[in-house]
Order: C-alpha cells, then structure tokens, then sequence
C-alpha cells in the first residue's frame, strides 16, 4: 500500500502538538525505519498512518484514498489490509500464544474461521503459526498463556502476530524495546525478510539506530513532532543522528552501551 | 405503670455498671433505655383483652376477611367485647396461633383440628360446626377429553391436591385414593397447588391431569362460572366424612364458652341480618360439634402417615 | 542448609538454558479437554432439562396464554389509590425494619464468631501447626456456620413459626440465622485477607487475642467489614420479601396476598414500590460505601476481592465500577458524624416499628414448646421410602438450578455481548433506547426474588419444576447480564482496540480480546450462580414450583418434624455439595480473583 501524509498535526489537548506539519510518502514494498528520541510523536506517527488516529490537521491518503472520508465499514474493510503491531503489548493476557498470533487472521479470515479457533484451531493455522514462532525463537511456547510469557517472549510473540497477518503493509511501533541485542538483530532481520518476501510495506519505529541502518532502506528521524530528515539509510550521519538526539543524549548511549 | 416499673429495673440493673461509667457509656445506657421502652410499648398493645378469631385460609385472604368480618361484628355484641379477625397466610400456622394461644378462636378443617388438638395434647375444643360440614365430600376432577374415567385409571398420572393441610383438598382424597388401591406416593406425580380454587385452574389449564377438591368450592366456582364445565367433569366423588369446625383454644372460661355456642347455634335464618351472616358461611345454621366427630379423620391421618401415633 | 523448593516446568520463561529444544507438540492440548468438558456440560444440561420438565411449550398453549391473559390484562393500570399506597408505605417502613434489625443483630453475633473462627488470631498457630484441639475447635465452629447458612432464610422462619407463631419475629429469626452463617464467614475471610504480618507482629511480641484485635484487626478491616455489612443489609431487604409466607408483615405478605387473590393491579404496584425501595436501598449503600472504600488503588483491588468472597449475589462487584465517580456525595451534605447519628437513629427507629411479639416470646409455654418442637427433630426419620423420594427430589432440585444457571448464563453472555458491542458502534438514538430497556429489565428482573416469580409464572406456567426453572432462570438473567456487562466493561482496552485497529470486524474482536480476557470470571460468576439457584430451588416446592421444597412444606404443615429434619439434611448437603464444587471449579478453572 502506498500512504501519504500532507500537513498532518495531532494535538491532544495540550499546548504543544504531538505531530507538528508531518508531510511524507511511503511507497510500495518500502522497508522505512522511524527514529528519534522518546516524546518525539514515532507512536503517533504510526498510529496516524495505520488509521488509528484520525489527523486533527492535514490529510492522509492510503493508494490515494482518504480513509477518514470513507463510511466505517469501507474504514474497517482498509485496515484489514494492514497490520500495527503496537508498543505496548496489546495481547490478551489468558490467549494461549497460537491464537494471540492466529488473531492477526481474523480480519481477512471467515466468520467460521473466527469461531473454531476460539474452540481449537485447525491443524494448518497450527502449522503456520507455528513456523512463525520458530523463526522468532519462541516455538516452545506455543500452547502457553500469554500472560506467563516475558515481555521480550511477548514481543516476539507480537511479531509473529504481525508476520501471520495477510496484509500488504507492517507498522511497527518499537517492536525491539524488550529484547536483548543479538535478540532484536535476529528478530528484525526476520521481520525485513519476511515483508520482502510476501512484498510487504514496512514502517519500523526504532530505538537503535544502527539496526535501523542495518536493516532498513529509508531512514525518518522525528524530532518533537516533526520531520528533521528522511533519506536512505545509507546516507544517515553521526552528525544527523546526534542532531536528532540533542537533549537526549541519554537515551542514544544507553542504547550504544547496551 | 409497667412501664416505668421496668424502666427503674433497667436502670438499676445499668447501674451495676462501674462507676466510672464514661459519656459514651451514657449515651449507650440512654439507647438501651430507650429500647426497652420501645419493647414495652409493643407488649401493651398486644396485650389489648380482646377476642381474637382466625380461620385456615383455603380460600383468597379478602374473601376471607369479607366472609368473617360480619360474624366478628355479631359475636362481639354476643360477647359483649372486641372480636377481632386475624388474616393469616398459612394453614399449619393458624394451627400453631391457635395452639400457642396467640388467638382464641379458629375456623379449622377437619384435619387442622385433628392437628391442632393432637399439638395441645387434646386441650382445643371443637364447639360448633355447620349442619353441611357432618356430610362433607371431595370432588376429583380432571379434562373433558382426558381417558380418565375412574381413580384405578390414575396410576401414573400428574395428580394435584390443595394444601397439604387440608381435609377436603389432600387427606380424604389420599385417604379415598388408597382405600382404592393406589399408593400415592409410588402411583402418582403428586404436586401441591396450594388451595382449592388453584387445584380447579391447574386441572383447566392442562398442567395437571386429575386433581380433587372441596366439593362446596367446586359447586361455587361451577355456579359462578369461574370453571368451564365443557371443560373439566367430575370422576369421583368421595364418601361423607365430617369437616370444618369452630375450635377454641385451651383456658377460655366455661361461661364465654357457653356464650359462644349459644351465639352460634342460635344463628337464624328467619332473621334478614343474621342470614346474611350464614350465606357468607354457605351455611343454614350451626349445630354443636364434638371431638369424637373427627375420629375418622384421625384415623385416616395415621393411615395416611401424615399424623404420629398419639 | 539446602533448601529445595518445587518448581512447576517452564515457570521461568525467562532462562535461556532450561528452555528445551524446540520439539513442542503441535496438537492442541487442551482441545481434549475443551471437548469433553463442553460435551460434558452439554449432557449435563440435557439432563437437568429433561429433569426439570422443561418444555417452553407449556408457555404458549392457549390455556396458559388465556390465564395469563386474564391475570397480566388488568396489570394496567397499577392500583394507586390514596389509602392503598398508604397501606404500601407502612408495608415498606416494616420490611425495611425487618431487614434492618435482622441485619444489625446478625451483625452483633456474627462478630465475635468470625473472631473465633479466623485463624489469624490464634495463639497456638504462631511459629507452628495449629493444636488440635483449636482446629478442631474451629473446624466445628465452621460446619455450624455452614449448617446456618445452607439452609434458606424461608426455612429457617418456618421452622421459627412453630416456636414463636406466626409474625415478625419468625421472619426476623430467619433472616437472622442466615444471616449470621454468611456475616461471620465473610468476616472471617475479610479478615484473613488483611495483611497476616501486622497481626502476627503484634502476636509475637506478645500481645494477647484482644489488644491485637483492637490494634491490628479492627484498624486494618473495619471499613471493609462496616461495608460488607451495609451490602449484606441490602440483600436481606431483598430476601425480606418472600417472608410474608410466615406472616412477617411487610410489602412480602401484601404481595403474596395480592398473588393468591389474583388482583393484578396490587401485584404489579407492589412490585413496583418493592423494585423502588431495593434501588433506593442500593443508592443508599454505595453511597454510604463508598465512603468508606479505602483512598489507595491498591487496597481497592483487595478491597473488591473481599468483597467478592460473597456468594450469594455478588453486585458489590458494581463498586469497582462505580470507583471514585461521585466519591462522597452524601458527604457534602452532611458531616460524617452527621451521618452517622442518621443512621443510629435510623436504626433504632426501625427496632420500634417492629413488631417483637415479646409475650409471645417471654410465656412459659413458649420455652417448653421450643423444646419440645427441637427434640421433634430428632432423629430424622430414616425410612426408605422417605428417602427414596427425597432422593428424586434432590436430583430434581439439582436440574432446576443447573438448567435455570446454564440458559440464563447463556441469555446473559449474549445480552451482555450485543450490549458490549452496540456500545462500541457508538450509541444512536435507538441503541441507546434499547440498552435503557435492558437495563431497566435487568433491574427489575433481579430485584424481585426467584420465589416470587415463580409464583407469578405459576398463572402462566402451571404447577411443575418447569415453573422453578423458569423463575430461577428470568432472576439470574437479571444478575448475571448486569455482572457479565460490567466485567466486559472493566477489560483491559488495548487488545480490543489493537484488533479493531487493524481492521478485524466489530462484532468479533471483542471475541477475541475482551470475552477471552473475562472468560474465567465471566465463569465464576456463573458458579456463584450456580450455588445461589441452589439454594433458591430448594424453597420452589413451597409454591409448587418443584424441587425438595414441596416434601419439607408437606411435612412441616402436617408436623412431622422428624421427616422434616430428613429435608433439611438433604438441602444441607446439597448446598454444601454445590458450595464445594462451585469452589473448587472457581479454583481450578478460574484462577482470577
């Protein structure tokens, strides 16, 4: 799917915006990373292009439609074509892990589909979540609650979800925060590979900026709700990434260290 | 006078508390007082010397106040003192009333006073009964359509009673339904509708397959039309045994009790007032009654297991 | 020293080296489980269906249509003469009385038992196994505590009714021994639920039961037994009303007076002066309650947990909902202290309007008679036949509250989902209308006791425990759908909103999310349900309505007390049955409170 911002702002009541004049455009099959230091409107950001959140100011357009134009059902039947994996884990905590993965189906699946995974799900949803989960490391879980999993499991857990989703764009929102490094390489490695090769969209946000480099095609730095650069990750600078953390120094050592 | 009496006893007994009674003590010392006097003041009004009638309700409360409350009026200028009608709720507790001298007079089945004189250990007394209830009778009933044609043809049937305290509505008909031959715990799928009126609805309304009844309200309620003939016949109607009676409680002096049957027996109807009073109790006049006229019922009672063995 | 400590498999998620390779089975282990408990269920409620002579058909022969019609046709307009809504207002002044004082001297002897049972307060525990002699000691305390509450607060009057006749004080007994049974067991667990150290420190360093008490105990649970209490004064005005069966007096016996005679247009203003006065009284306790409610969030999780401890009916859950919202209205109005004398006199006025039959109670005879009515009871009658019908009667009563708890469970889940659902579309003109209808049948519906509706569905639906049924089954839809839709409500937001999100259609997600967040709870309080339909359908048989009640009613009106005391034995059980199994599910399938 192709998403474009003009002019977006999103306010929350207080004085200053949380997205400030976000003009951007993220075309087909694009790996994009999103960085910037906390506070800087990432979340919002995604939530706007994934249709969570209406713009207060600006227009969004997704394959040049705007989605907040649309009747509810036309909104929901759009969102199905994507998939926000977001921060904080928004998993059920009693699901058992396969049908926390199996849910990122439900909106492109069949009402029958819905109700028998409630019951047990069939052997070759099993067999597909169960691939997902063991390229994350995490297949021995497959049949526990959420709710014993760690936040590093859930995370990746998470992911899976978004990996099983039949959708042709991925946002991400932070989905590394709980892991350990050599973790969260592996993890968004599987991640890019896996959009590449079912030709998906991917927006990323990032804490760590040389996976970001690693991984991604295109690197958008957020500072303070606005757009400080946008260009591929090869061309991303000390010099920029210091930029963007000013004041922030903290967070990017902490991050180095780790 | 009692009053203030129990309150200086109150407070004497308070008192005994330790001297150094505090300012919440006070205040609960005042709270007791004042309970106690609350308590008092319930008992005076209790204790108001006036008689005291009830009657087993086998039919609608109003109705019963509206059948009783004429004759409370003609007993209390018969007397010479306050008579009252007492509604109560439940068969077995107007027995207990009754027995605990928490009313003075009842109107009881045959049943109810084998009851009630076995609980007072023979002290109530039947006094008066009308003339119909020495040839008393239960209807059994059931649907117009039903295959039922007679009790042997009850076996394994839904059956109803009336209360389960009745004489009419539940011990003659069980004592009649084994005297036929039919156990009725074993043969039937026995259910309680409550009163006699109900056991009529619940055999019209189909929920039930057979169910028997007082004869005088299955007559009242055919008269009335308030059951559809075309739809409920009768299939068996029982022997004559002896039924409702006036029955005082134990203590009443000899002189109120002569007054009392007097009252009654010389109720008549030439009289236009004093016949009103006998048609509210679907009666022509009242005729002594004696316990010896309810030994049948005893009988078919501990027959019945429904009553120990003296 | 070594000390080993058991460790369930993978409890540790997060330790790389015990996490085996990966070979997990990709069956679903408990799709064995799900079906066999779910056929199980099913067949279980075939059965008690079938036990039950449940046939809805019943309902629309034109027999039953036309009674109905003739009893429901003149509900319109509700009587509401001068003298009667006088009669109504002094029927209600009696049966909040009734309530109260029942309420309040449970209180006061229920408190010192809960002090003997709990074990927090015992000395011979510290540092070591309790002796025996206490736990035994305690133990019986406890099956005498089980005995007082299993049997129902109807029962308990009727059986009063032989001692002290008809009245007030028969009905005031049997609220009262109830009463006393719940208020001392919950006592003891508020108490248990408080935090053991600071008893304990107090006990350790050598304080006795009483200073411990007053410094410890009463400081850390008062305002959870003070509000455990006002609850439970609320439930016993509404149970208050099926004790006009003894002649209680009250709005009850005007009600089942007005029933008896069919008079329809008193039957429905009852009803609604009944459903008034329980809202007035539910306002009158939460706001009282939540001022006692105590100010840090994480108490208030305890707080709901102990309040939960309750079985019978379990609306107090309603506070967690309504929290801090509306936080001491009343106080604004009157000081605490003010309150407080309000309720004092409040109190004691209602000690006065009740009627205590004292020369009833203070006659020689009386003392002689209660002696000879309890050695009645021994021993129950043991003959076969009694107990072979006894046994059908249980298992009769057993499909009542199984069937009634199962359907209504299932009304109610979908009620509360389409509620739960509607509300997240927004809310239209006419949805909105049509949650207020439900809202107001669910007050309704759950504010009248399950006797009473039976003896309403009797005009419908005849003699039969297919009328109990249906009564228990129309107040637990009432209960449980107003439980159901606020535990919906109280789930964590974020998965819901991350499915809808991503586009999953608005009718499923909650499936997905919400119902799999509230399922064990959702369960649990159908097994709370469960054990309350119990107890309710062992009384149906009092008006017909099927079950053991209609043998104990027999024999209680012909008094057999001997076989009496059999039924009470067989409820007893029952409701101690159901208590432990409902227990032991809530632990084992629904580990949530």
């Amino acid at each position: 799917m192709k998403v474009q911002t003009t002019g977006v702002c999103v306010t929350f009541g207080e004085a200053t915006p949380a997205l400030n004049d976000v003009s951007l455009s993220i075309g087909e099959q694009e790996q994009v990373a999103l960085i910037g230091p906390s506070g800087s409107g990432k979340s919002t950001l995604l939530r706007v292009l994934s249709m969570a959140l209406a713009p207060s100011a600006g227009s969004l357009l997704c394959d040049d439609v705007d989605p907040w134009q649309l009747r509810t059902a036309r909104l929901q039947r759009l969102r199905s074509r994507m998939h926000l994996c977001p921060q904080t884990s928004s998993l059920p905590a009693r699901q058992r892990v396969a049908l926390a993965v199996l849910s990122g189906l439900l909106p492109t699946r069949s009402l029958l589909f819905a109700l028998r995974s409630l019951v047990s799900p069939s052997r070759a949803d099993v067999n597909l979540v169960h691939g997902l989960l063991t390229r994350l490391d995490v297949d021995q879980h497959l049949w526990r609650p959420v709710e014993t999993l760690s936040g590093g499991q859930r995370q990746r857990v998470a992911i899976a979800r978004a990996m099983a989703a039949e959708v042709d764009t991925l946002f991400a929102d932070e989905p590394l925060s709980a892991l350990d490094p050599s973790n969260a390489d592996a993890c968004l490695s599987t991640l890019c590979q896996h959009a590449s090769a079912h030709r998906q969209t991917l927006v990323c946000s990032l804490h760590q900026v040389d996976l970001a480099r690693k991984h991604l095609q295109r690197v958008i730095g957020l500072r303070q709700g606005a757009v400080l650069f946008d260009c591929a990750a090869a061309e991303l600078s000390d010099a920029m990434v210091d930029d963007l953390y000013r004041g922030h120094e903290a967070e990017l050592e902490a991050e180095l260290e780790a | 006078m009692t009053r203030s009496r129990f309150v200086t006893a109150a407070t004497r007994c308070l008192s005994l508390c330790r001297p150094s009674a505090s300012r919440r003590r006070g205040l609960l010392r005042a709270s007791l007082l004042l309970l106690a006097g609350l308590g008092i003041h319930s008992m005076q009004v209790q204790a108001d010397g006036e008689f005291r009638i009830s009657a087993i309700p086998d039919e609608a409360p109003t109705e019963l106040i509206r059948k009783f409350e004429p004759l409370a009026d003609y007993l209390s200028a018969a007397l010479e003192m306050d008579v009252s009608f007492v509604p109560v709720t439940d068969y077995a507790a107007t027995v207990e009333a009754l027995v605990s001298e928490q009313i003075d007079m009842a109107w009881l089945g045959g049943f109810t006073y084998v009851q009630a004189a076995q609980r007072s250990d023979g002290k109530v007394e039947p006094i008066v009964q009308r003339a119909e209830d020495e040839r008393f009778q239960s209807v059994f009933i059931t649907q117009t359509d039903s295959p039922i044609q007679s009790i042997a043809d009850l076996k394994g049937v839904n059956f109803t009673f009336g209360s389960p305290s009745s004489t009419s509505g539940h011990l003659m008909p069980r004592h009649y339904l084994t005297q036929e031959g039919i156990n009725v715990d074993d043969d039937l799928s026995v259910a309680f509708s409550g009163a006699h009126d109900a056991t009529a609805f619940a055999v019209a309304g189909g929920r039930v397959d057979a169910g028997a009844l007082n004869i005088k309200v299955w007559e009242k309620l055919v008269n009335e039309q308030k059951v559809d003939t075309g739809k409920l016949r009768v299939f068996y109607t029982t022997p004559e045994y002896h039924d409702y009676n006036w029955t005082i409680r134990s203590g009443l002096s000899e002189e109120l009790r002569q007054k009392l049957i007097d009252a009654f027996v010389s109720l008549d109807m030439a009289d236009p007032e004093q016949k009103a009073i006998l048609d509210l109790q679907r009666a022509t006049r009242f005729v002594p009654s004696q316990a010896s006229y309810y030994d049948g019922i005893r009988k078919a009672a501990i027959e019945a297991q429904l009553l120990a063995k003296p | 020293m070594t000390c080993t400590v058991a460790m369930k498999p993978n409890s540790k998620p997060n330790s790389k080296p015990d996490t085996p390779p990966a070979s997990v089975s990709l069956r679903d282990p408990d799709r064995a489980g799900r079906v066999w408990v779910s056929s199980g269920v099913l067949l279980l409620l075939l059965v008690s269906l079938a036990g039950s002579q449940f046939n809805p058909a019943v309902l629309f022969a034109p027999d039953s249509l036309s009674s109905a019609a003739d009893f429901f046709d003149t509900f319109w307009p509700p009587r509401t003469d001068v003298d009667f809504l006088q009669r109504l207002f002094e029927a209600s002044v009696v049966t909040v009385s009734i309530a109260t004082v029942a309420t309040v001297l449970a209180m006061i002897v229920a408190t010192p038992l809960a002090i003997a049972i709990t074990s927090r307060l015992s000395l011979s525990a510290r540092g070591r196994a309790m002796k025996t002699p206490a736990r035994l000691a305690r133990g019986s305390l406890r099956g005498v505590l089980l005995f007082l509450r299993s049997v129902p607060e109807l029962i308990w009057a009727l059986l009063f009714v032989g001692v002290t006749g008809l009245g007030a004080t028969a009905g005031i007994m049997g609220l009262l021994i109830t009463n006393i049974g719940i208020l001392a067991k919950n006592y003891a667990e508020i108490i248990e639920s408080g935090e053991a150290a600071v008893t304990g420190h107090l006990l350790d360093n050598g304080n006795g039961r009483c200073k411990t008490l007053l410094h410890a105990t009463v400081p850390q649970c008062l305002p959870e037994l003070l509000s455990y209490s006002i609850y439970r004064w609320e439930c016993t005005l509404r149970t208050s009303v099926v004790l006009g069966f003894v002649g209680a007096g009250g709005l009850g016996q005007e009600l089942l007076i007005s029933i008896r005679q069919l008079a329809s247009p008193e039957v429905f203003s009852i009803i609604l002066v009944f459903v008034l006065l329980v809202c007035l009284a539910d306002a009158i306790s939460n706001s009282l309650r939540r001022q006692l409610r105590p100010a840090t969030a994480g108490s208030a999780a305890e707080w709901n947990v102990a309040l939960r401890a309750e079985g019978a009916d379990i609306a107090v859950h309603t506070e967690a909902a309504a929290g801090n919202r509306g936080r001491g209205k009343l106080r604004t109005v009157l000081p605490r202290w003010g309150q407080l004398c309000l309720v004092l006199v409040a109190v004691l006025a209602c000690f006065q309007a009740v009627d205590w039959q004292l020369e009833q109670w203070l006659r020689p005879s009386s003392f002689a008679r209660s002696r000879e009515f309890i050695q009645g009871f021994f021993p129950p009658d043991l003959s076969a036949g009694l107990w072979r019908r006894l046994l059908g009667d249980a298992l009769e009563t057993l499909s009542m509250a199984f069937a009634g708890t199962a359907l209504a469970s299932l009304v109610a889940i979908a009620l509360s989902y389409l509620l739960f659902t509607v509300n997240l579309r927004g809310a239209g003109l006419f949805m909105r209308f049509f949650a207020s209808t439900l809202h107001l049948l669910q007050i309704v519906l759950r504010s009248v006791p399950e006797l009473v509706w039976a003896m309403l569905l009797i005009i419908v639906a005849g003699i039969g425990p297919f009328t109990g049924t249906l009564a228990l089954f129309l107040a637990s839809v009432g209960v449980l759908s107003r439980l159901y839709s606020e535990c919906l409500d109280n789930q964590d937001e974020a998965p819901l909103e991350n499915l809808l999100a991503n586009g999953s259609p608005l009718a499923l997600a909650p499936m997905w999310s919400t119902l799999m967040q509230a399922r064990s709870q959702l369960i649990s309080y159908s097994l709370y349900r469960w054990e309350h339909n119990l107890r309710a359908a062992t009384l149906m048989g009092i008006v017909g309505a099927g079950g053991v009640g209609q043998e104990l009613y027999l024999r209680l009106s012909v008094f057999q007390f001997d076989k009496v005391a059999a039924c009470v034995v067989v409820i007893v059980v029952l409701v101690a049955l159901a208590d432990n199994i409902s227990h032991f599910l809530r632990h084992r399938y629904a580990p949530t409170v």
